[in-house]
């Protein structure tokens, strides 16, 4: 029974802990554009994350090592200085996406300017960073990140046009009238904000803070395959709301307040609670993974103690990098700089480093002196392929699109 | 070893020719990127009054669903529904120093420049409106605002 629950509650978290202000922001921002007829891109994003999460949580559970520990070993200091270079700062100006998202949620809620909160927020998160415990952290969050589903209710509410809403869910093209490339750059920054870089760090260092044994895989490997997938339909949902409410009036959404507005509609103010609770939760959650995950990087490349299970005193400069991380994050926010503009920056940096971490993981998944028995089978390989030159693909291209499209205008 | 060696099917191209291959695939492809992301950007961009007039389109629906959400719900969530207000506020507000600063001779610049200045002009009536749960004045902004995004319209922005 206490099994059963500890399963229950890790998809749970799983789920709600899928969705970060990359998610929100793209999806809102596409469901209003496109409708659902980017949905594909999320798919094979979210089976993209399956894929490599299920492999990190697996080297995590099988080696106790975290991943980024087996790179740099594996793959010498140098080219896991490349990797940690371009991880490192995507995950960083992610974590400062989170931040300036957190602080546009409780303007919402307030009404009060967001630069007011930045700090308040930093200050908030480095506390829950060094006082809370990890699975509290995560479960709490993951769990409030369920709210989420109001925006699915909300579609309910709205009743759209459904048979318009299935025919955007099989289309693979542009609207009419809509640029090929436009509808691309969209597509990378969907498929970036479902397999971000942190994700798959956060995944396995945090598996290895958990004490993951070999027991524990089939476990990991359900938290995966189910909550994963069933956080992407609360992305869908999000996207499916802007479709049903916004799309049809022919606006742009360019704040959080216009993701928000088709719950508005629906649902007046006991749904705007609700959304803004769960948007609330899951970017404070991502806010905590991202900060967490810059320290994992920096400790385990550089071959310091770290953990956040361990007090600051035991594992001084993990949390001071942490520390200084969130510090960083706050001071970019407080410049006044526009948190959406920083999302969508971080979503297209984050397609351009998915290779850099993503093939290394390929690489150790498939190394027999780490895992013995537990070596990719064929399926992890030829699924983990595929995605590889997606990743390539969308990563190649980020730059490229961004620039010839305007940043999507 | 040998065999695989001496096989040469004359249509394979030799080791060394495979990074030039590969380059050559890659300028192709940028190349391609480029003309159709200038067409693309000729496209979606347009001139700079067409793209400040999608804006305040933009902006005249958020104001518009904003008018309908305060209309249908006794309890609005006015506090996050003034915030998207003052978000289209600013909108406005740079959309129309933008439009102002376009040469007077430009095509639609007076007509786009006048219905921008009715979209800031509503926007403290449904403030009022919002804040007071006046379901009239709502009715009569919403009004007003469907008259100006028929103008947009009219105007060749949407």
């Amino acid at each position: 029974m206490k099994k059963l629950l500890g399963l229950a509650l890790g998809i749970l978290s799983a789920i709600g802990g899928f969705v970060d202000i990359g998610d929100i922001v793209a999806n809102g921002t596409i469901g209003a554009r496109y409708g659902l007829s980017l949905v594909w891109v999320l798919v094979i994003g979210v089976v993209g994350i399956c894929v490599f999460a299920e492999m990190s949580g697996r080297i995590a559970a099988v080696a106790g090592r975290p991943v980024y520990d087996l790179i740099r070993e594996r793959m010498g200091p140098r080219i896991a200085l490349v990797n940690l270079g371009a991880s490192f700062l995507v995950t960083l100006l992610t974590l400062t996406a989170q931040i300036g998202g957190i602080a546009l949620v409780i303007e919402l809620a307030s009404g009060i300017p967001h630069v007011v909160w930045i700090v308040p927020i930093g200050l908030g998160l480095w506390w829950v960073v060094w006082r809370v415990k990890f699975e509290k952290m995560e479960q709490a969050f993951g769990l409030s990140g369920l709210a989420i589903l109001v925006f699915g209710v909300a579609v309910w509410w709205l009743d759209p046009d459904w048979a318009a809403l299935g025919t955007q869910l099989v289309s693979v093209a542009p609207p009419a009238g809509e640029p090929l490339p436009t509808y691309l750059f969209y597509g990378v920054t969907l498929f970036a904000a479902a397999m971000t870089p942190y994700e798959v760090f956060f995944f396995s260092s945090g598996g290895v803070e958990e004490g993951w044994d070999r027991g524990m895989l089939r476990m990991q490997r359900v938290n995966v395959l189910v909550g994963f997938p069933l956080g992407g339909i609360l992305s869908v949902g999000i996207a499916a709301a802007a479709a049903a409410a916004l799309m049809p009036t022919g606006m742009d959404v360019e704040t959080l307040g216009e993701v928000v507005l088709p719950v508005a509609m629906a649902l007046g103010l006991a749904g705007v609670a609700v959304a803004l609770f769960g948007f609330f939760a899951a970017t404070v959650g991502a806010a905590l993974e991202t900060g967490l995950s810059c320290g994992y990087m920096l400790g385990q490349y550089f071959g310091w103690t770290w953990g956040k299970r361990l007090p600051p005193v035991k594992a001084t400069r993990f949390h001071v990098a942490v520390a200084a991380c969130l510090l960083a994050g706050v001071l970019v926010v407080q410049t006044g700089l526009d948190p959406i503009m920083i999302t969508e920056v971080s979503l297209v940096f984050s397609a351009v480093a998915l290779p850099l971490t993503y093939l290394p993981v390929l690489i150790v998944a498939n190394d027999g002196d780490y895992l013995g028995d537990q070596v990719n089978g064929k399926l992890s390989n030829v699924l983990g392929s595929v995605i590889l030159v997606v990743v390539l693909v969308a990563a190649s291209s980020a730059v490229p699109l961004m620039v010839i499209t305007g940043m999507g205008a | 070893m040998g065999t695989r060696a001496s096989v040469d099917t004359g249509c394979s191209p030799r080791r060394g020719a495979w990074p030039s291959l590969t380059v050559a695939c890659g300028v192709m492809l940028a190349l391609v990127l480029l003309l159709s992301g200038c067409q693309s950007w000729a496209l979606s961009s347009g001139s700079e009054l067409d793209q400040a007039g999608r804006t305040v389109y933009s902006q005249v629906q958020v104001m518009a669903l904003v008018t309908d959400t305060a209309l249908r719900h006794d309890r609005p969530a006015t506090v996050s529904l003034e915030v998207m207000l003052d978000d289209a506020e600013s909108e406005l507000t740079d959309q129309e120093s933008a439009i102002a600063q376009i040469p007077p001779d430009e095509p639609r610049r007076a007509e786009i420049l006048a219905i921008t200045r009715v979209a800031v002009a509503e926007l403290s009536g449904l403030r009022g409106a919002l804040d007071a749960g006046d379901r009239a004045a709502l009715r009569e902004v919403r009004g007003a605002l469907r008259a100006a995004s028929a103008r947009l319209t009219a105007a060749g922005v949407s």
